[in-house]
């Protein structure tokens, strides 16, 4: 750094002053206001509101059995969804492994799920799921499995299940993706060996393929779960969170305190609470790729 | 829109603006409406007395003296003549508003196809006491703001301002058009800041409680023949503790949608009679009726008797119509929550009573507005309470000629409550430029107006006068219900209107409401116990909100 010139040694900072800017102002000062504002009890669209009330909304989300419903039904979707979408995702990816005619094909079909927007996602599986004229309960009254209709996003204790489907459906694909990427970085030559050394399928599965797809793994699942903290669209459309709460998650109790209930700063402490479930999962999951990488 | 650029309106205003021209003289018009004045004034009010709508035959009579100047032009000769004359006037007005809500063709009160010109020149006399001319324009070098709500529904009636402009010389920057959300967002703010930055603001009946104190008051620019005019129980969800702080513009009440064919059918008819012991007239006059025909119709899955909104704001709203129609409230006069006494129950018992006998379809706590419309639609329905708004698309469906409308039945009390509203406009108290934003929102508001906006865009007119004169054009049509539409909508108005309790606090009962009262429905709690639940916590809200000081 000796004897370069003031300009010289400046301009790094200068070039990094835009994106300052630009995060300042999209990111921090946001992110500061809305703490702040979820330390008050500002009501959207009440005049006079919006003292200082220390954590007072923090405490009371806490005790608030509707979060509560909302956290437990986030909780199983992510550990339900992700999971299912992984092993199946892996699954199709091992099918797809070897080349065969046609691959080029069904790669690019598989995915198209992914590409659709989640509100429409989301109403395509209000219609399959209808308790009058849902083809899913026309096949499974077809096939004798039930004997009348199911009102599947009526009755609480089996409302979750659609939107369960509906997000596999949707982001198996993305887990296809990766896990077919994964599988590319396995030596061949490797797998030969093993081949020949006679070792079984599900140990050359246990000892080799998994054991090099470990990291994107658990990269998959770091993002597909953080995904599914934030999922908001195919609940609101398909159920609203409802009936009675029965299927309210964290982006949709958000939603709905902050906006339609107009509750803004009790709505911010419950997204701040999201926020930091989202970087506790990232935390740990980060931990673990590392902790594989190394 | 004319050749010209006018629209249809403004250039029907000019063509009788003419035709009149041609056929009396400025001084008759004036001799005239004076006679007019009196007259009307003694049927409906107008010159100043308190007496109601009336509701049979008046006589009057008035002597007269009329000065007329004559001017006719015959090619390019202009003659001018003045002519002296007293007559005695003996004229037998029928009331205006006969009982059943029928057009009798006699003049309203404020003619809604007065020319607007002069409308607006009437409305700024009564509000500054002085009438605008070519020379003088009372509002010269003012400029009103105002802060409107947006969207192709709304926007033709701002098409009005431009001649507002050129009568009272005034400014009027209407360029803040917003969402309904953004729009009520936006007049916390102003509220709150108590800013005098906009003038004049689109309102709702449903929302103007929660920002009472930046409304003017407006009751000293009310007129006797405007409360004559606007529609009862619209006029009434206006006032805010005694003061009117809105003056409403178009209204939303739901009607009783129901299927023609099947109501009318005689083997139906028959073994509805064998089956509940009374005919089936029509659509349900009351809660057992409409249980009974809810339960006779539905044949599931293929069609079901009754079908309702089973969740957000659209259930709360119909379980408080129906507490009101079975004598109760959400509130007492304290604001103490009260839907957890007996009419509640009764009219949540009912609701969870329909969904739990299975005459509604299953889905119904998934529904809104969109579901059980297409659903009606379908022909999946017999029966629905629903939007004048949906009527179009009704007619234009597979059930298109088989439905008919008709006002809800009556609830346990004896009553009708239709859960309602109306869009609005109030004035800033702390304008700069009140009397001219004042004079603004009554011409917005005035008979002609609003009978624009209904020709341009379907609105149901908040004025007797301007829905009468919709009424009238729709009688012109094929079709007998797109009048009778509109007149049970004018008795539903006048009568059975019922806003949402004035308070700001609306959105937060609501959201503490509906997922409470879904519990009922779906059989997971007793309705009194949902509703006890729901009591605690809108008081909750309520003392969180500053009630029980």
């Amino acid at each position: 750094m000796k004897g370069r010139n003031p300009i010289e040694r400046c301009f790094p900072v200068l070039l990094f002053i835009p994106s300052f800017v630009v995060i300042l102002f999209v990111i921090i000062i946001p992110l500061v206001n809305s703490f702040y504002l979820s330390l008050t009890n500002y009501v959207l669209l009440q005049p006079g509101t919006g003292k200082f009330i220390g954590l007072e909304n923090y405490v009371k989300i806490l005790f608030d059995p509707v979060f509560h419903q909302a956290f437990k039904n986030t909780l199983l979707l992510m550990i339900i969804a992700v999971n299912l979408e992984l092993w199946i995702g892996l699954g199709i990816a091992l099918l797809l492994y070897k080349e065969f005619p046609g691959r080029g094909v069904i790669i690019p079909l598989l995915v198209t799920p992914m590409t659709v927007a989640p509100i429409v996602v989301g109403l395509q599986f209000k219609w399959l799921f209808n308790e009058v004229y849902g083809v899913v309960n026309y096949i499974l009254t077809q096939l004798r499995i039930i004997n009348e209709p199911l009102a599947w996003l009526i009755q609480p204790n089996i409302a979750l299940i659609p939107i369960l489907i509906a997000e596999i459906w949707q982001w198996t694909p993305f887990m296809i993706l990766v896990m077919t990427a994964g599988l590319q970085s396995v030596p061949k030559d490797l797998m030969e060996a093993a081949e020949i050394d006679g070792a079984s399928a599900l140990q050359r599965f246990r000892y080799i393929i998994f054991d090099h797809i470990k990291p994107i793994l658990w990269i998959a699942l770091t993002i597909r779960s953080i995904d599914v903290v934030r999922i908001f669209d195919v609940v609101q459309i398909m159920t609203g969170g409802g009936p009675a709460h029965a299927t309210e998650v964290l982006g949709t109790f958000i939603y709905r305190t902050a906006l339609v209930d107009r509750q803004f700063s009790y709505g911010l402490a419950g997204s701040y609470i999201a926020m930091l479930i989202s970087i506790l999962f990232a935390w740990y999951l980060f931990r673990q790729v590392r902790k594989v990488v190394e | 829109m004319s050749g010209n650029g006018k629209s249809d309106y403004e250039h029907n205003i000019m063509s009788r603006r003419i035709s009149r021209r041609k056929a009396l003289s400025t001084g008759a018009k004036i001799g005239l409406a004076a006679i007019g004045g009196v007259v009307v004034g003694a049927i409906g009010g107008y010159l100043g007395g308190t007496m109601a709508v009336p509701a049979s035959t008046t006589t009057v009579t008035q002597t007269q003296r009329i000065t007329e100047t004559v001017t006719s032009s015959v090619g390019a000769a202009t003659v001018t003549q003045t002519v002296t004359k007293t007559e005695t006037v003996t004229k037998t007005e029928t009331a205006v508003i006969t009982s059943a809500y029928t057009v009798t063709g006699t003049t309203p009160a404020i003619s809604p196809t007065a020319p607007l010109e002069e409308v607006i020149a009437d409305i700024v006399a009564e509000v500054t006491g002085k009438r605008p001319t070519d020379t003088y324009k009372p509002f010269k070098g003012i400029t009103l703001r105002g802060l409107l709500i947006g969207g192709g529904a709304y926007e033709p009636l701002y098409e009005i301002i431009p001649t507002f402009e050129k009568v009272t010389g005034a400014t009027v920057d209407s360029t803040t058009r917003l969402s309904h959300f953004e729009l009520n967002k936006r007049l916390v703010i102003e509220a709150e800041a108590k800013s005098d930055k906009f003038d004049f603001f689109s309102d709702h009946t449903s929302f103007y409680a929660g920002w009472a104190e930046f409304h003017l008051p407006l009751n000293d620019y009310i007129t006797n023949a405007d409360r004559n005019d606007f529609l009862g129980k619209v006029f009434e969800a206006c006032e805010y503790e005694g003061d009117i702080l809105i003056l409403p513009r178009h209204s939303d009440s739901r009607l009783v949608y129901y299927r023609t064919d099947l109501f009318g059918n005689a083997e139906m008819r028959t073994r509805f009679k064998q089956q509940f012991g009374y005919e089936l007239e029509g659509p349900p006059q009351n809660w057992d009726q409409w249980f009974d025909m809810a339960k006779f119709f539905t044949n599931a899955p293929d069609i079901y008797g009754f079908v309702f909104t089973g969740k957000e704001e659209a259930l709360t709203g119909t379980i408080y119509e129906a507490t009101v129609a079975a004598g109760g409230n959400f509130f007492d006069e304290n604001w103490n929550p009260i839907m957890n006494d007996e009419p509640g129950v009764m009219a949540l018992t009912h609701y969870a009573k329909l969904y739990q006998e299975k005459t509604t379809p299953p889905g119904v706590p998934n529904y809104l507005w969109d579901e059980v419309n297409s659903l009606f639609r379908a022909g999946k329905v017999a029966f629905l309470f629903d939007w004048p708004g949906w009527y179009t698309l009704v007619k234009e469906s597979e059930v298109g000629d088989k439905f008919d409308l008709a006002i809800y039945p009556k609830g346990p009390a004896n009553k009708i409550a239709v859960w309602s509203g109306s869009h609005a406009f109030g004035v800033n108290r702390y304008s700069k430029n009140k009397e001219a934003a004042v004079a603004l929102i009554k011409v917005l508001t005035s008979a002609p107006a609003l009978y624009f906006e209904a020709t341009k865009t379907g609105a149901i007119p908040t004025r007797r006068s301007s829905l009468q004169q919709f009424i009238k054009d729709a009688e012109k049509s094929p079709d007998p219900r797109d009048a009778k539409r509109l007149r049970l909508l004018m008795e539903v108005m006048d009568k059975y209107y019922l806003p949402v309790p004035k308070t700001g606090q609306w959105s937060r009962i609501s959201d503490a409401f509906w997922p409470e009262a879904q519990k009922a429905i779906l059989g997971m709690k007793s309705p009194k116990e949902a509703l006890d639940t729901i009591a605690e916590k809108v008081r909750e809200i309520m003392r969180e909100a500053g009630y029980y000081k």
